[in-house]
């Protein structure tokens, strides 16, 4: 296997006066080149840190305590500043969720392309930027004339293809996507989920999709990690992951989602809410909602171990 | 005779000018949030409202609870004219209906116990006293499972989960005993391991108490289980209705077809053939002449740029079911 990137072990902490919130703990995932892993997970599971940490974007008081992210055979977490400056954006670009927050209302849009080519590679002239800039309008599907309007003359759908635009501007190896469309209506976001999966073929680019909606990664990813406070639960082929999933949580979290081509479904809820990452369950944090909860599970936390075949979960039903 | 009523209902929002431009135009320009809009919900069903945002579904439920006041139509609820009602009248009649927001942590005062919040509500709309509140908000809490109901009562909503907080809201909004509920996005804003237990307590209410809902979301997958009858929203109009198994067996306008395509299908083993929609929904200011969708559309001919096409039934077996598109006849 040809892996790009290697996560392990990797923990990251959230850290006050009050409490110290575990927001990762111990994920270890690999990906291979040209894939795309699906990283699915509730608000508060940890996925959109986990994101940020594999580029040191942590901001305070989050804090990488331990662990390792070898991105083509580069540790990310012990190199210099510098040398991670040279990395994030040009190697590992992120497309965030929120675009207009991003972009700044009093730049035309071609612009902020210039600025940020020239940034990370100064012998770039302006004009050429620009040109780099319309040429990529184009693979958006967006007309070259309009990198001289305003953020505010987008739509929200447009801007969110201007976020991907200037991602891949600059070429990248691995794209992290953090919720890139769930902000949209469900129409524009097929139509990024379409645009993502053209310019993956394109460029050959390997990507995380970072999301908690399980229909947009089985359209869109080879491989799924899911997540649960802070912790991986499994890891599988998506094809897999759907046909047979071993963790309980993942069991019911399928369960418990209304799929628009079935008749007369049966949901099943999952009882109880995730975990307050201040006041985490003993042992495995899925337990106190888990139907198949015994003893063990209530005191010893479960580590993610193969299963079957590729699949990967942290259940102590598998031993 | 239908519970609910609701005819030819429009609903513009004057659009706010810089002083320049007012001094120039005297013509007010407008949204037209709901522009015409005819339907009607027995007792007892569950109609979903669906469509993306700025369709005009929100609003079409808030006209229908006497929130907003229509520019022109009917709304009828039990056989009350409810715009006709005034503030006194509209306060009494409140109780009987109900509804549910999107945000549960917006909707709840963080300073209030959350019992002591849904008692108040109960208090405002009826003649209970306080006893009386106390003890129907502590069965409402079992009915809709905030357990121990005794515990949850003297609780704030910071010590309370999403869900929690979604089932307190639910609790005061049935609190009163209402006889028709509007729910706007209830599971929006929930967790999704979450989200089928507040379908499953919608779901519950309106089986042991009878109650009607409108139910309003962009969620497709959410509309096809838990509602009877729904319409497809677009740019302050509806585009289909009819009952659920037949839309989404069949839809009959390239709008609902485009959105089912759009929705991302739990199942990796799906093959299907997305036919997207270019662009996004325009301004609701100046909708495209015609048939609103026809700029996007791909079976647009020149007749549908310059009529407006009516709701009407296309296929004869189904008198429910009507689409307002000039080739529906292509799909059946």
């Amino acid at each position: 296997m040809n892996e790009l990137l290697d996560v392990k072990e990797l923990c990251v902490e959230y850290r006050t006066s009050r409490a110290t919130i575990r927001a990762v703990k111990d994920v270890s995932f690999s990906l291979a080149k040209g894939s795309t892993l699906g990283l699915v997970g509730e608000s508060g599971s940890g996925k959109s840190t986990l994101g940020h940490a594999i580029v040191r974007l942590v901001s305070p008081p989050g804090v990488i305590v331990r662990g390792r992210v070898s991105f083509d055979g580069i540790d990310l977490l012990s190199i210099d500043e510098d040398g991670m400056r040279k990395i994030r954006g040009k190697r590992i670009a992120m497309v965030f969720q929120d675009p207009m927050s991003s972009l700044s209302p009093v730049k035309k849009v071609g612009q902020h392309f210039v600025e940020y080519i020239r940034e990370h590679e100064p012998s770039t002239s302006e004009a050429e930027a620009l040109q780099r800039a319309k040429a990529t309008f184009e693979d958006l599907g967006i007309d070259r004339s309009r990198v001289d309007d305003y953020p505010h003359q987008f739509s929200g759908g447009m801007r969110q293809r201007v976020m991907i635009g200037l991602a891949i501007a600059l070429q990248p190896e691995l794209i992290i996507a953090d919720e890139p469309t769930t902000a949209l209506d469900v129409v524009v976001e097929a139509q990024i989920l379409e645009l993502l999966k053209d310019l993956k073929r394109k460029y050959s680019l390997s990507m995380i999709l970072i999301t908690h909606n399980m229909g947009v990664v089985a359209e869109t990813t080879d491989r799924i990690a899911v997540m649960y406070a802070g912790k991986l639960m499994e890891v599988a082929g998506t094809r897999k992951l759907f046909a047979d999933p071993k963790n309980p949580y993942t069991r019911a979290l399928l369960q418990s989602i209304p799929n628009i081509l079935l008749d007369d479904q049966e949901l099943r809820s999952i009882p109880g809410s995730p975990p307050d990452l201040a006041n985490p369950p003993t042992g495995c944090p899925f337990h106190p909602r888990c139907p198949h909860v015994f003893d063990r599970c209530r005191v010893e936390e479960p580590k993610l171990k193969k299963v079957d075949g590729e699949t990967e979960t942290a259940c102590h039903l598998f031993g | 005779m239908p519970f609910l009523e609701v005819v030819d209902l429009k609903k513009y929002f004057p659009v706010q000018k810089g002083m320049v431009e007012q001094l120039l135009s005297r013509k007010l320009t407008y949204v037209k949030a709901v522009d015409g809009v005819t339907f009607s919900v027995d007792k007892g069903d569950i109609f979903g409202l669906v469509g993306e945002s700025g369709s005009g579904k929100t609003t079409t439920g808030r006209l229908t609870v006497g929130l907003l006041k229509p520019t022109s139509g009917r709304v009828i609820i039990g056989g009350v004219d409810v715009p006709s009602l005034n503030k006194e009248e509209l306060r009494r009649f409140r109780r009987r209906m109900q509804i549910i927001f999107q945000d549960p942590t917006a909707s709840l005062n963080p300073k209030m116990k959350v019992g002591d919040a849904v008692a108040d509500a109960l208090r405002l709309l009826t003649d209970a006293d306080a006893e009386t509140a106390k003890k129907r908000v502590l069965e409402m809490f079992e009915y809709v499972g905030l357990t121990p109901a005794g515990e949850i009562y003297s609780r704030y909503p910071r010590n309370l989960s999403g869900g929690q907080k979604q089932r307190v809201v639910i609790a005061r909004a049935l609190v009163t005993r209402p006889e028709y509920v509007v729910a706007d996005e209830p599971v929006a804003m929930v967790d999704v391991s979450v989200r089928a237990q507040i379908l499953d307590v919608m779901k519950e209410m309106h089986e042991r108490l009878g109650l009607t809902y409108l139910f309003i979301t962009h969620d497709l997958a959410v509309a096809k289980y838990l509602c009877s009858r729904i319409a497809i929203m677009y740019l302050g109009r509806f585009f289909e209705t009819g009952n659920v198994e037949d839309i989404f067996g069949l839809p009959l306008h390239p709008y609902t077809q485009a959105l089912l395509a759009a929705v991302p299908v739990p199942d990796p083993t799906v093959r299907r053939e997305k036919k997207i929609p270019r662009g996004e929904i325009p301004n609701a200011i100046n909708p495209p002449s015609g048939c609103r969708f026809h700029p996007r559309c791909p079976y647009a001919t020149e007749i549908c740029s310059r009529e407006e096409p009516q709701l009407r039934q296309v296929d004869t077996s189904k008198a429910s079911h009507l689409v307002a598109c000039h080739w529906a006849e292509k799909f059946l």
